[in-house]
């Protein structure tokens, strides 16, 4: 009775949810010379598990979202000097319009990120984008396309109250 | 005198109360059984949110069903006990709620047994 369902990149199972992902990108913004990050933009959820319970009543069984992807840059790596630089991703929880993380913890390397969302995954649908971050040549500030993706975890079946009794008065 | 004596040993008083007699009356006075409490310790459902007027992802209300009858009772999602009035009657109880695209679900119907 209890069955999931998760399209996309990597695959989770669990009770009770239905769970689906899914990309789609090319927005209108544009950024000159700087690369937006491959639209293979993918993001897997966890399950709780006994060492992470219960944090709210209102998230599901999930307590993260792990985000990959692909990224060639058209720029050098930031140094001391951030001119005509590449300095790393943003991550954006769109539904929620809050920055997750920006370069600082996103580097020019990484091309995955683990997000551990306060309370929990929330049943519904949480959408996500990624952008590049570098500067120009006269050291302003410069951002990609975005890539998007979104999670969705949706209630599928209820279960019965639990330890039911009848007492005769 | 002897009529005093009497009395006293048909109310029971006294070392030689006859124990038989005793149980016999309170058969016949014992209380009767006038409702049946249902209670439960949880909806079953504590990672679910929830409805408080929404229609999707959530759980609604309860559902305590005499099957006897056939009769329906909804109680709000957070009650936790039901008294019934025909306690012989067979009863069962289920969560409602909305699934993900917003359609009606509900649990299955767990019957009560009576302790």
């Amino acid at each position: 009775m209890k069955r999931v369902l998760f399209l996309l990149p990597l695959i989770a199972i669990a009770p009770l949810v239905h769970v689906a992902a899914q990309t789609a990108s090319k927005p209108t913004q544009t950024a000159p010379s700087q690369t937006e990050p491959k639209t293979r933009l993918g993001a897997t959820l966890v399950r709780r598990t006994v060492a992470a319970p219960l944090v709210t009543a209102n998230a599901s069984q999930y307590t993260q979202i792990d985000f990959n992807w692909a990224y060639t840059a058209n720029a050098p790596t930031c140094g001391t000097s951030l001119t005509n630089c590449f300095s790393g991703f943003t991550l954006t929880d769109t539904t929620l319009g809050a920055v997750i993380a920006t370069p600082s913890t996103i580097g020019p390397t990484s091309l995955s990120y683990a997000y551990i969302p306060s309370g929990g995954v929330p049943f519904g649908t949480s959408a996500f984008s990624l952008v590049a971050n570098g500067y120009n040549g006269s050291g302003n500030p410069m951002t990609s396309t975005p890539v998007a993706v979104s999670v969705v975890v949706n209630v599928t079946t209820l279960n019965a109250p639990t330890n039911l009794t009848g007492a005769p008065q | 005198m002897a009529a005093l004596v009497f009395a006293a040993l048909a109310g029971g008083a006294g070392c030689g109360s006859n124990p038989a007699a005793k149980s016999s009356s309170l058969t016949e006075s014992g209380p009767k059984t006038t409702s049946l409490l249902i209670s439960w310790s949880s909806d079953g459902n504590p990672l679910v949110p929830v409805c408080n007027g929404a229609t999707q992802n959530c759980k609604n209300d309860i559902t305590v069903l005499d099957k006897t009858t056939g009769a329906e009772v909804t109680l709000p999602i957070t009650a936790s006990s039901y008294t019934a009035t025909a306690p012989n009657d067979t009863y069962a109880v289920r969560v409602n709620g909305f699934d993900g695209l917003g359609n009606s679900i509900a649990s299955e119907y767990e019957v009560v047994p009576v302790q």
